[in-house]
């Protein structure tokens, strides 16, 4: 009986033919969207305005093209990130936004202001297998009206000072190229009271840099990125105004808004509760230079017991560089340095021309040692103080002798991204490479007879995962005899400080430079979403 | 009906008797800041620098009565009874002119700070005296009291505190006070972090001037302690 059982048994395991219908490879298909966006590249390389509207599309491969139905929709983020949100006792994640059941997208933006992802869903409506684009392929920003993103260019007008926009296709994420002339009379009616002097990015009552601090030779202003609205001024702008305006340098970075006045450090830390007033002077016995670090320390992976300085000054009346510690009343001391240093950060020697923050984030000092121009390089930034803070061996040191004019030198610009750095005398401007072991400069603009050079720029320290962000870099000339300013923008190789056109042509914007005309006599630069 | 209507007529007075109509009289009014509303107040000199020596209360003498076309004079006196200020602690005016056509005028009390008041409170009452213009008016106010001291003590809010300025000690808190506005109490209630931290810095700054001005003698406070704000 049991091997007739065991028999019916196997028999009946032998085979099951079940009752379902298994599709071959062939027929299921691979659902795929084509890697190579050529037609619509770059389409997401930009910030959104409510109104803009967005015109997109992207081949789907599939074997059954007739069953996939679309779906367009974004997700609201929070600090650009899509997560969980207090939604009365709960926290829930922000319910999607469909905005279109196409394929392709022909969409008038009507978010709110904010950072949004923004996907494609292709789905079979046979079988219900799903693919997602993310053409954007991080956050998109929605704008604030009223709040002009691009190239800040303060400008001098009939003894005066103006903002002007301008914005290229180069710059990726404004949408093309627009010279917004006087931008900041056309916004509020008037002037900025003075003659300029500097424009930085700032904060204006969040931890964000969401706003501009402008110097001129008469007074100091807050204004909001929307709408130019000013927030403080000179004398509204400090728990006890210094008896002394002369407003040197500023830096927002590390939540905290730095300050130079008059040879003293002021702060104001964002992260905590304020009164959008910078400190009393940071205590100490200093001559604070008109430098500031734009990268001091760094989150990610930092090296353990690292300096993790807040701000790095340089003394000048003692010829030292002087970290500022985060909360800090006071300034505070590098550690003595070792007699086997190339260079001391404790005595910097000789007539000092220009300090700045460059490649590697290393800080540079240009500097005349016995009649010789040479370049001075410390590292502060994720390193231990070993008494040794030489940034790149005998490289620490760089004769700078072949650089042609640099005694004439009157402006500097560098950016963190790269190891060139650049220079202007009235006529002429120049990059020097301090890694590619080149002794001889660069020549990069020779002005026109009548043009003399009033600014220079190299945008790109925010980087990451905007490619032209730190290869741009911006001259400014004036014509006293015409009265007109010239802006011209070189997309530049950030270590050679040399016209390169790499991204131009990639993103549709070869033209390098590109010269645009009909400016004021622009005195100084910067661009909020890159520093 | 005729009865009643002869009552509510008779009832019914002149819109004269709702005005003032007794002999003219005086009262006093402390400055509200200090008295807020009441009829004394309390002074300390601690918050102020040491080259402040005495502090003016303005106190408003106001009529009860009509303004007239001539100039009239009030007394004030000081009750000695319930006064324990010495005479070269205060300085009250023994009248007070009200002119023609006003309704009140300032009286002007000085009180003096000195080295006594470091350890006491001392008290001055000061009242209206009746004047050929003026009798004596309502009791709630014919009177003002003023209590004042130079007295230091540890703020029972310095537990909050200590993240800012450190470990307490008179030295330090007076040389604080003297370096602050005059009147500031430090509280993390009302002030902002920043606003704090700003003192520190201010602090630390003062500190440094006094110390570099006093080479070998860093100012250090009553326990010989050196004060830092670290």
């Amino acid at each position: 009986m049991l091997p007739l059982l065991a028999t019916m048994f196997i028999t009946s395991c032998a085979t099951d033919d079940g009752n379902y219908n298994y599709l071959t490879d062939e027929e299921a298909g691979v659902l795929g969207f084509d890697t190579v966006d050529t037609q619509y590249k770059g389409v997401f390389y930009r910030q959104f305005n409510i109104g803009d509207t967005i015109n997109y599309d992207r081949v789907v491969t599939y074997a059954h093209p007739e069953r996939l139905r679309y779906r367009w929709f974004t997700l609201k983020t929070n600090y650009n990130i899509y997560q969980a949100e207090q939604a009365g006792n709960s926290m829930v994640y922000p319910p999607a936004d469909t905005i279109a059941h196409s394929r392709h997208l022909n969409y008038v933006v009507d978010l709110k202001p904010g950072t949004y992802f923004i996907y494609l869903m292709a789905e079979d409506s046979v079988t219900g297998m799903k693919k997602y684009l993310n053409p954007a392929g991080q956050y998109i920003v929605v704008n604030q009206p009223g709040n002009q993103g691009g190239l800040y260019l303060l400008s001098e007008k009939n003894g005066n000072s103006t903002i002007e926009v301008f914005t290229s296709p180069l710059m990726l994420i404004y949408g093309g190229q627009k010279c917004l002339y006087d931008y900041y009379h056309q916004q509020t009616g008037h002037y900025l009271e003075g003659k300029p002097r500097f424009i930085r990015g700032t904060m204006t009552g969040t931890k964000s840099k969401n706003g501009y601090l402008v110097a001129t030779d008469r007074n100091l202003y807050r204004l909001n990125s929307v709408g130019l609205q000013t927030m403080n001024d000179w004398n509204s702008m400090f728990y006890n105004t210094p008896e002394t305006f002369n407003p040197q340098a500023s830096w927002y970075g590390n939540n905290c808004d730095f300050l130079i006045n008059n040879g003293k450090l002021h702060v104001l830390y964002a992260d905590k509760t304020n009164d959008r007033k910078f400190s009393d002077p940071i205590a100490g016995d200093y001559v604070a230079a008109p430098f500031l670090m734009k990268n001091t320390r760094t989150t990610w992976r930092p090296v353990a017991g690292a300096i993790n300085a807040w701000q790095v000054i340089y003394d000048q009346q003692h010829n030292r560089f002087r970290p500022y510690y985060a909360q800090g009343s006071q300034i505070s001391n590098f550690k003595s340095t070792l007699k086997d240093a190339i260079v001391d950060a404790n005595a910097v020697p000789g007539d000092i021309k220009a300090i700045f923050q460059s490649g590697g984030n290393y800080t540079c000092v240009l500097t005349n040692v016995d009649n010789t121009p040479k370049l001075y390089r410390y590292n502060f930034y994720n390193v231990v103080d070993s008494g040794n803070l030489s940034a790149s061996g005998t490289r620490s040191i760089i004769d700078l002798s072949g650089c042609t004019d640099i005694q004439r030198a009157k402006l500097f610009a560098s950016n963190t991204p790269g190891y060139a750095f650049y220079y202007a005398t009235s006529d002429a401007v120049y990059s020097f490479s301090a890694s590619s072991g080149a002794i001889t400069s660069n020549t990069v603009y020779t002005c026109l007879p009548g043009e003399e050079v009033t600014a220079i720029y190299a945008w790109g320290s925010a980087g990451g995962g905007w490619p032209t962000s730190s290869c741009c870099f911006w001259i400014a000339v004036w014509n006293e005899g015409t009265q007109e300013g010239k802006l011209i923008q070189y997309e530049v190789d950030v270590n050679y400080g040399i016209p390169n056109s790499m991204f131009g042509p990639m993103f549709g914007a070869p033209e390098n430079p590109v010269i645009t005309t009909g400016w004021g006599k622009i005195v100084d630069m910067m661009c909020l979403d890159a520093e | 009906m005729p009865i009643l209507a002869l009552i509510f007529m008779g009832s019914c007075s002149s819109d004269e008797d709702f005005y003032y109509q007794d002999t003219a009289r005086v009262r006093l009014v402390g400055p509200e800041v200090w008295t807020v509303g009441s009829d004394s107040l309390t002074f300390s000199f601690v918050s102020y620098a040491a080259e402040i020596t005495q502090q003016v209360m303005p106190v408003d003498v106001q009529i009860m009565g009509n303004a007239v076309n001539h100039d009239r004079i009030a007394n004030i006196i000081v009750d000695p009874a319930l006064t324990t200020a010495s005479a070269s602690q205060f300085n009250v005016p023994a009248t007070v002119l009200i002119p023609a056509d006003s309704t009140h005028a300032f009286l002007p009390v000085t009180l003096h700070r000195d080295a006594s008041l470091q350890s006491n409170s001392v008290r001055l009452r000061i009242i209206v005296a009746e004047s050929s213009d003026f009798a004596v008016g309502v009791n709630e106010e014919n009177h003002l009291t003023f209590i004042w001291n130079d007295k230091l003590a540890k703020p029972s809010n310095w537990n909050d505190l200590k993240e800012f300025f450190g470990v307490y000690s008179d030295g330090k808190y007076r040389f604080m006070l003297e370096n602050a506005t005059p009147g500031t109490t430090f509280n993390i209630e009302t002030m902002s972090w920043a606003l704090l931290m700003s003192y520190k810095i201010k602090f630390q700054n003062a500190l440094r001037l006094y110390n570099d001005a006093h080479p070998g003698q860093p100012f250090t406070d009553e326990n010989g302690n050196l004060v830092t704000f670290d």
